[in-house]
């Protein structure tokens, strides 16, 4: 099963935050997304996971299509993101945090899987703490093990380690690895930091102005001129 | 972890503690108290389940309602017109309905009839109602409260308007209001704690993120409004058959003022209901008191009866100021015995110490 975005426009008053985006990930995959400030890669994000309706374009998974679709139902289509501007819950506890996407999106125990799903972040303690009075590095792993409660076919992560120290960036690539082999799931994954992308991802696919201007597997992306001239060179 | 790994044994455990509590104030008052201390008792028994009532909602959705009272009319006059003596009703309301006028049922059966018609009117103008938030959601509550009284005060034929509905049984003991009590903190916990309750509390800190992780917001704020309305109107009817007499003016502006500070001053949880209406019964009581004999060299405080709602103005103001979470947030009993149990062990490998901030990194760093 693949998810595919197609032509996806979005504009913003006057600005085109994407001009006719296409993506193409297939489950058990990782694809990087990279490309400078603004260059519409968290708006990607936004028009697959139901925060936005794209202008125009078109999305599928599997059998299914659609063109514009609720937040909670990508959700329940297994399609799941983190933020990059976290978003975590203020009155609930680290546990309650991922319960309630385990509650709603899941099949089984609630708690059962929250704990599981903590498990896989590597959050052995702290978890009946306040999500927002953790440690930062701390929230953005909370933020991934909510998003992997429940049912999850396609994983985006929107900088997933922006903010954090080299260490915390390393454990970050483990467990992203880790949830893909033991999930099977999908993954985009938009990063800044290169060696990270580097690493993780299957293919690289570079965003600039809105626009698709390279795609391929990490190497040759790398050594793609114009990449180098809108992003790497910079 | 030694916590267990359902979700709903907590919530059974919470009502216990509670239920203890609430039981050792009601022994003492009924053993040591005099007579008004224990009309003070019951009409706090009623209020606390008002609260709840209004919490169930308030505490869940982060969306305050000013309509609640409303809701607690409906269960007054639904349980007190099919419970009163025939003979009395047969004067008082010559012109009702005979299944009204004949009707001379238990209060259990009346009291159901009750919180059926304000659940029924709760659900139907629920669809619309729980789509608003903020100063909508106020205005819209609030006008709801008002239509009620309106509606009470014209139907002569129904409630005699706005005198007074006598003749109603005095059913309401403390053993009814403990019972109703003891049913209702459960039911408010359990709602609390399922998955719909869980649900709606995240959508209150981040609705984006609660509908990412596949929260139905409409539908589960619809659940609670509906629960939330039935509980006020057990409340409602509880008042009904102790003062005996009911007129609309009862549930109107001051009963709304009264309940929305209990709960606003309390904190989001059921503990925090429980622990404003405490809070304010005991001011309340020592206000009026004062404004009956206190007076202060030639300047006499007797001629100040809008005394205690000054003061729960205030409190109101000081709260959303300086404490906008309420006494105890976002806490429950059994939540703050445990955490408070975690700080005393904290050698326990990796127990955590939750009231600490962490500050091992700046979020800007
Ligand atoms: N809700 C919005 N309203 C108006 N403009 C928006 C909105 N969201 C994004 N934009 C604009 O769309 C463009 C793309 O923004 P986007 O956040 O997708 O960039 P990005 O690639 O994620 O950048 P960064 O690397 O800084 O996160 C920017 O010019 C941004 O200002
Ligand atoms: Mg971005």
């Amino acid at each position: 099963m693949n998810f595919k975005a197609s032509d996806v426009v979005m504009k913003f008053k006057g600005l085109t935050a994407l001009d006719g985006v296409s993506l193409d990930v297939a489950k058990g995959e990782i694809v990087g997304l990279i490309g400078p400030n603004g260059s519409g890669k968290t708006t990607l994000l936004n028009v697959t996971s139901g925060v936005y309706s794209p202008t125009s374009g078109s999305f599928s998974m599997g059998a299914e299509s659609w063109s514009s679709i609720s937040l909670r139902d990508a959700a329940r289509r297994g399609i799941r993101r983190t933020f990059q501007n976290i978003r975590l819950f203020n009155s609930l506890t680290v546990l309650e945090t991922v319960e309630v996407a385990s509650a709603w999106l899941g099949t089984g125990d609630r708690r059962e899987n929250a704990l599981n799903a903590l498990d896989e972040l590597h959050f052995t303690q702290h978890r009946d703490r306040i999500a927002t009075e953790l440690a930062y590095g701390m929230q953005r792993r909370l933020e991934i093990a909510r998003a992997i409660a429940g049912r999850l076919e396609f994983l985006l992560l929107d900088e997933p380690t922006a903010g954090l120290n080299h260490g915390e960036s390393e454990e970050i690539v483990t467990i992203v690895q880790a949830i893909r082999r033991r999930r099977g799931c999908g993954i985009v994954i938009i990063d800044h930091d290169l060696n990270v992308i580097m690493n993780v991802c299957d293919r690289v696919v570079v965003l600039s102005e809105g626009k698709v201007i390279a795609s391929g597997p990490p190497q040759e992306v790398r050594r793609d001129p114009q990449v180098i001239k809108a992003y790497l060179g910079s | 972890m030694a916590m267990s790994q359902k979700w709903w044994p907590r919530a059974l455990i919470g009502s216990a503690q509670i239920l203890v509590l609430v039981s050792l104030i009601v022994a003492g008052v009924s053993l040591l108290g005099s007579s008004t201390d224990q009309r003070i008792l019951t009409v706090f028994l009623i209020n606390l389940i008002a609260a709840i009532g209004l919490q169930i909602y308030t505490g869940t959705s982060g969306i305050i309602s000013f309509g609640h009272v409303g809701f607690m009319a409906l269960g007054a006059y639904g349980s007190a017109l099919f419970t009163a003596d025939p003979a009395i009703k047969a004067m008082g309301i010559p012109n009702a309905p005979d299944f009204i006028l004949t009707s001379a049922m238990g209060f259990l059966p009346a009291m159901l009839i009750g919180v059926g018609v304000a659940a029924i009117v709760a659900a139907v103008i629920g669809r619309v109602f729980v789509r608003l938030g903020g100063s909508a959601a106020a205005v819209a509550t609030l006008g709801f409260m008002v239509m009620v009284f309106t509606v009470l005060s014209n139907a002569e034929e129904w409630t005699r308007g706005a005198k007074a509905f006598s003749g109603i049984p005095a059913y309401t003991t403390m053993g009814w209001c403990m019972g109703a009590f003891a049913v209702i903190l459960v039911i408010a916990r359990l709602l609390r704690e399922s998955d719909t309750g869980l649900g709606l509390r995240s959508s209150r800190d981040d609705a984006i993120a609660a509908q990412a992780s596949g929260v139905d917001v409409v539908n589960s704020r619809y659940v609670m409004w509906v629960a939330s309305a039935a509980c006020s109107a057990v409340a409602g009817a509880l008042y009904a058959h102790y003062i005996g007499a009911i007129l609309p003016k009862a549930f109107h502006f001051e009963l709304t003022f009264l309940i929305v500070t209990m709960v606003i001053v309390g904190g989001q949880s059921i503990t925090g209901a429980i622990v404003g209406t405490l809070l304010i019964t005991i001011l309340a009581e020592a206000l009026r008191r004062l404004e009956n004999g206190f007076s202060l060299g030639s300047f006499s405080l007797s001629e100040a009866p809008g005394l205690t709602t000054a003061v729960l103005a205030l409190l109101i103001v000081f709260t959303l100021t300086m404490r906008p979470q309420g006494l105890v947030g976002r806490w429950e009993l059994d939540d703050l015995t445990m955490r408070w149990l975690a700080k005393r062990r904290p050698a326990a490998s990796g127990a955590a110490l939750p009231f600490e901030k962490d500050r091992e990194r700046n979020p800007a760093a």
